[in-house]
This record gives C-alpha cells, sequence and structure tokens, in this order.
C-alpha cells in the first residue's frame, strides 16, 4: 500500500466525521449518523484495490465507506445536511446514500445488504464481467438471518463478493462476548467460504489480505470473507455516552488506532515530518470548512420539490 | 388448443427467457422438480442450469439476491413456493426493493417479479393457505398483480417482467388446472388495469383472482332471479385503477367487495375507504365485504369451506345489500 496516501484518506474520514460532528452540535445537521472513528482504515485499504465498476454495499456506518469509494464530497456532505444538492436530495440522509454511478449503495438495516450484494455479484458473474462487489457488514448485522442464508448462498453459487465484517465488538451496546456464541470467522468457515481474521487493527495484513482476496474474485469467481477486528472511538450514534464500555478497553484501543499507529511509523521512517502532518490536516479542514459553509448558504426551501415522484419508474 | 393457467404462465416465462438474456428464474424447486405446481415444468432443461436456479431454502436471501441481480442489469423471476412464506422476505420487500428508486430519484430501479402461489381450499392448514396480500399493499413501491382469467394470465405476467419496477406476481393454487380454449388472448397486458367482465346494474361486486370465479358463480345464480350483477376483475390490485371502480359505482350504486384476504385492514377494506372518499354520494347502502374470517385457515375441509369467502357466503351479503 501506498502509506502516505492511505495516511491521508484515513485523516480525510476522520476530519470528514469530526465536521459532521461539529455541525450537528450547531444544528446544522438533523437526524442521527453513526461515526466510524478508528475503523477509516478498513475502507481506505480495500478501496485501494476497486476499480469503478466495483460495487460496494454499505451500511449504517457507512461514511468512510462512501468517502472510500471516491463519492464528490460536496454532494455527499449535502445529502447529510438535508439539502437537494445531496446525492439523493437529502431523501436519503446518512444512512441511505446511494450512488448508481459510483456503484454504492448504503441502507439503515443492518445485514440488509448482504443478500443484495450476493445479487450484484451474481449479475457480475451472469455478465461474464470479473468485477468485484464489496459488502461491508459489522458484527451486530451478521447476527441478522440472512447474513447467515446469504453466507451460504454465496457458497453454494460461488458468487464473486468479498464480505468485510467490521467487528468494533458492540452491536450498540451489546458486547460480542454476549451476542455471538462463537468466534465469526468459525461460523463462516462453516459455510466453506475462504476467510481470514485481521486483529487489532492491523493495517498491514488487511492490506495483504485484501489485495489477494480481491484478485482471487477476478480471476474465479467465488465468494471471500474478512473480519476485522477493531473499535469505535465514539458512540454507536451520535447521543451515545459509552457508558457500557470499559475505560481500560478504550484506552487499550486507542493505542491501537491505525491513524496513530501509521503515523507513528511514518514518523519514525521519516516519510513525513511533523510539520507535514499539520500541513495535511489543515488542508483537509480547510476544504471541509469551504464546503460545509457553502452548503450551509444556500437556501433550503424547497417549495416546488414533488415529494411524491419516483415511487415508481415509468 | 386447450391450455391450462399453468401452461400459459410457463409460456410468458419460456418467451421471456427466449426474447431476453437478461431473464434468469431463481427459486426451490423450480428446476428438475419443475415448480411446486409445475409452472416451469421443462424450463430447465430448455435454458440450462445458468438461468433456470434452484437454491436452498432461503427466501429472504433469494429476495435479496433478486432486488441486487436487478439493480446490477438482469431481470430476475424469484419464485416463492407459498405466499406464507412471503413474510420470511418481507424485510428485503419493505426496507429495501421499495425504496430505492424513490430515494435516488429513479437513479436506482428494481425490475423485479415475485411469483408466488396464493389461497386456500386444498386442505393444505395455516401455514400454506393464506392468500396475505394487504400487508404488501401496505408498502409504496411495489406493484401486486393477481389475474384470474386464462386470457389475463399471460399477458399480464409477459408486462410485469418488462416493468422496471419490484412486482408480486399472485397466482391462486385452484386456477393452475383451469383449462380453456385458447383463442385471442393478449400477448401483453399493461398493469393497473382493472376490467368489468361482467356487466350488471343491479350490484357491483369488485374482486380479484380466484374469488372472480365465485362471484361468477354468484352473478349467474342471481341472473336467474332477474338480479343483474356486475363485476369488476381488479387484476392488478396496485395501482389500484380507481378510474374503472368509480365508473361502475357511480352507475350502480350497489357495492360488495369480495377476495380471499383477512377482512381487517384488508384490500377490501382500502377500496371501500376509497369509493368513500372519491364516491361516497353515488352510493345507495353501505357497502360490504365478503373476505376470508380473520382466522388461521384451518386445514379439515369442511372447517375451511366455514372461514373463506364461498358463493353462499357471497350470495348472502348480496342479498342484503340488494335488500337494503
Amino acid at each position: 500500500m501506498d502509506d502516505l496516501k492511505i495516511y491521508e484518506e484515513i485523516c480525510f474520514i476522520r476530519e470528514f466525521e469530526n465536521k459532521l460532528s461539529e455541525l450537528f452540535k450547531r444544528g446544522l445537521v438533523g437526524g442521527t449518523a453513526h461515526f466510524c472513528i478508528g475503523q477509516e482504515f478498513i475502507p481506505a485499504i480495500i478501496s485501494q484495490y476497486l476499480t469503478d465498476e466495483d460495487f460496494v454495499t454499505s451500511t449504517h456506518r457507512g461514511h468512510g465507506h462512501a468517502i472510500s469509494k471516491r463519492l464528490d464530497i460536496k454532494k455527499f456532505l449535502a445529502e447529510l445536511m438535508g439539502k437537494s444538492a445531496g446525492y439523493n436530495h437529502g431523501m436519503g440522509g446518512s444512512q441511505h446514500v446511494s450512488s448508481i454511478k459510483q456503484n454504492f449503495i448504503a441502507n439503515g438495516v443492518s445485514g440488509g445488504m448482504i443478500p443484495i450484494a450476493n445479487g450484484l455479484a451474481f449479475a457480475n458473474k451472469y455478465k461474464n464481467s470479473n468485477n468485484v462487489v464489496v459488502a461491508f457488514l459489522g458484527d451486530g448485522g451478521f447476527n441478522e438471518g440472512y447474513v447467515s442464508e446469504s453466507l451460504n448462498l454465496a457458497s453454494v453459487m460461488d458468487l464473486p463478493v468479498l464480505f468485510v465484517c467490521e467487528n468494533n465488538h458492540y452491536a450498540m451496546s451489546t458486547p460480542t462476548s454476549v451476542g455471538h456464541s462463537s468466534e465469526i470467522i468459525g461460523k463462516v468457515k462453516a459455510y466453506n467460504i475462504q476467510c481470514e481474521l485481521v486483529d487489532e487493527n492491523d493495517f498491514r495484513k488487511l492490506d495483504s489480505v485484501a489485495k489477494e482476496f480481491i484478485s482471487q474474485i477476478r480471476k474465479k469467481p467465488q465468494p471471500f470473507f474478512i473480519e476485522v477486528k477493531t473499535y469505535r472511538h465514539c458512540g454507536h450514534s451520535k447521543n451515545d455516552q459509552n457508558l457500557y464500555r470499559d475505560k481500560e478497553e478504550e484506552k487499550f484501543w486507542m493505542e491501537k488506532d491505525a491513524l496513530a499507529c501509521l503515523e507513528k511509523e511514518l514518523l519514525v521512517s521519516k516519510k513525513i515530518t511533523g510539520e507535514g502532518i499539520q500541513k495535511i490536516k489543515g488542508k483537509i479542514r480547510e476544504k471541509l470548512d469551504s464546503l460545509s459553509e457553502e452548503i450551509i448558504s444556500r437556501n433550503s426551501e424547497r417549495e416546488d420539490f414533488e415529494v411524491s415522484a419516483n415511487i415508481y419508474k415509468d | 388448443m386447450k391450455k391450462n393457467y399453468a401452461q400459459l404462465i410457463k409460456e410468458a416465462l419460456d418467451e421471456s427467457l427466449e426474447k431476453d438474456p437478461s431473464v434468469f428464474i431463481i427459486g426451490e424447486d423450480i428446476g428438475k422438480y419443475g415448480g411446486c405446481f409445475g409452472a416451469t415444468r421443462g424450463l430447465l432443461e430448455k435454458y440450462g442450469p445458468k438461468r433456470i436456479i434452484d437454491t436452498p431454502m432461503s427466501e429472504q436471501a433469494i429476495v435479496g439476491l433478486g432486488i441486487g441481480a436487478a439493480i446490477n442489469g438482469l431481470k430476475p423471476i424469484v419464485e416463492i413456493m407459498f405466499m406464507d412464506f412471503m413474510t420470511l422476505a418481507y424485510d428485503q420487500l419493505f426496507n429495501h426493493a421499495s425504496i430505492f428508486c424513490y430515494l435516488t430519484h429513479g437513479e436506482v430501479n428494481v425490475p423485479l417479479v415475485i411469483r408466488v402461489a396464493a389461497g386456500a381450499g386444498r386442505g393444505y392448514g395455516a401455514t400454506h393457505s393464506k392468500s396475505i396480500i394487504a400487508p404488501l399493499m401496505h408498502i409504496p413501491g411495489i406493484k401486486i398483480v393477481a389475474p384470474y382469467r386464462n386470457s389475463d394470465v399471460k399477458g399480464l405476467l409477459k408486462a410485469s417482467i418488462e416493468d422496471k419496477n419490484p412486482v408480486i406476481f399472485i397466482e391462486n393454487k385452484n386456477l393452475y388446472a383451469i383449462e380453456e380454449e385458447e383463442k385471442g388472448y393478449p400477448e401483453f397486458i399493461p398493469l393497473g388495469k382493472a376490467e368489468v367482465i361482467r356487466q350488471g346494474k343491479d350490484l357491483l361486486i369488485i374482486t380479484y383472482s380466484k374469488s372472480v370465479k365465485d362471484c361468477l358463480d354468484v352473478a349467474e345464480a342471481f341472473e336467474k332471479k332477474g338480479i343483474s350483477i356486475e363485476i369488476i376483475d381488479l387484476r392488478t390490485i396496485k395501482p389500484l385503477d380507481m378510474q374503472t371502480i368509480k365508473s361502475s359505482v357511480k352507475r350502480i350504486g350497489k357495492v360488495l367487495v369480495v377476495e380471499e384476504g383477512y377482512s381487517e385492514c384488508g384490500i377490501s377494506a382500502e377500496i371501500i375507504a376509497r369509493i368513500n372518499e372519491e364516491c361516497f354520494y353515488s352510493l345507495d347502502s353501505a357497502i360490504r365485504r365478503v373476505c376470508t374470517m380473520d382466522v388461521p385457515i384451518p386445514s379439515a375441509p369442511d372447517l375451511e369451506r366455514k372461514v373463506l369467502p364461498t358463493a353462499e357466503r357471497i350470495e348472502k351479503e348480496a342479498w342484503s345489500i340488494i335488500n337494503e
């Protein structure tokens, strides 16, 4: 992987989430949002190996997935802010951003996009295309019944799909130790799907596994599964105070933070300087500030918007 | 040449597969077995396992696969063996297939057909007999088609396959074996159009699917007593053809709605509400309905008959309205 590029991307996603949090506090974003702070490296690394033609299906915690799939940041931010300039005219909001032009679809039911990812992959195989589908899910969503059905189906039908389970150890407040009868990776193995565990935010391992699996899918249609054991350094959603988490545990994972670890590596190997880091972060903040102010300054009134249109495609 | 309802379904599938390489069929036991009711028999041999796909029993995953394939350029036809099992796939329909077109302003659409067998009367019991269409009608963004006549089934199925939206295509089990001489059947029937299939002036019955037959029987019996009944076969349940309904209501003024779904919050309830809203002053009396009683459907034939909208129950309600 290009360390510097990945570093910048992780920085960008984190700053994006921070900006969004600030906009919430200022009352400029409504509804809810599920931040991916701490998990940004996963889509940043995986997307290196994807083309525009590859599909990504995303979850409620999908801002990082969308940014890494190269959605236009202004249109994406405008969507989260409920503006007509947004990808879905503000009708989707944080959890339901889709752009078919970028082959990106997110939805807010945990695990719900997994059956659909199979279908996207089925169509690729049917058309003899070697495009890949990457389907993100969480440890919570993994427990939904249709995920089990879909893993079995992907396996028996040899569907060209990469499932990426971002196991942040909590389904909202329920820890995996309570919600899972056994290790996720063991369950996936039982479906005869090739899988790999990436523990403790090991971004180097994720990089090599993702590269290998995606290239194998392109060569021969078949499903793969990566479980990444990670952590969100924030609440489940914007109002969550993390009362159910242990402070020692939070500290442990903060030390494993991919952004901090990669930054340290870059500094030690002198690929970047402290000043360089400040410059990168400053530039990102500047861009996000100017984009959000531009969106805010636009009139949000939409008197002529037809809310009953497009229920059906003509 | 005589053909039955199931053969006409197979013809529609066959011709769609032949015409459009992006059409494929997926479901449980649709290959060698030919589908639980034989509607896909022979298609595996003709089109091969790439396009006629047997799956494990996983309704959610199959419907989801259909949605994804539809988004990615194919035209999936999913077969769900019994309408009772549709409930397993509700999330994929309610929270996924039905919302994408709207939320993306038409950028994403889901040209998916789900064929499903509904209906009681065969003693299959509580989990293999229901006609639970109303919950699906409740959701914006999907279409529902339920043909009765042999002359409609092929044209409506072909139109459903060509439609750009998720379409639930309901086949009543008791219709599959109905055989008639095929003559002049339309090849393509646009969705959303009800039809007055019997004209009359004393009472209007609005109905769909297998119940059309029971209503026709009742109408014949009334004809002998000098009472003429008009019958609307809805054919498409969603979107509902209110224009055809209103035009008959305004002319006749007395209305009975008959369906095999449950009565509480049923399709009949919706139709009655819409008539009240849109042409209340054309009514001469209260609208009544005959539905399946709100109980799980018993298996024993004598008990099953008691809860279904049989000709006897339809006749009784028809008399009440006419005498009002």
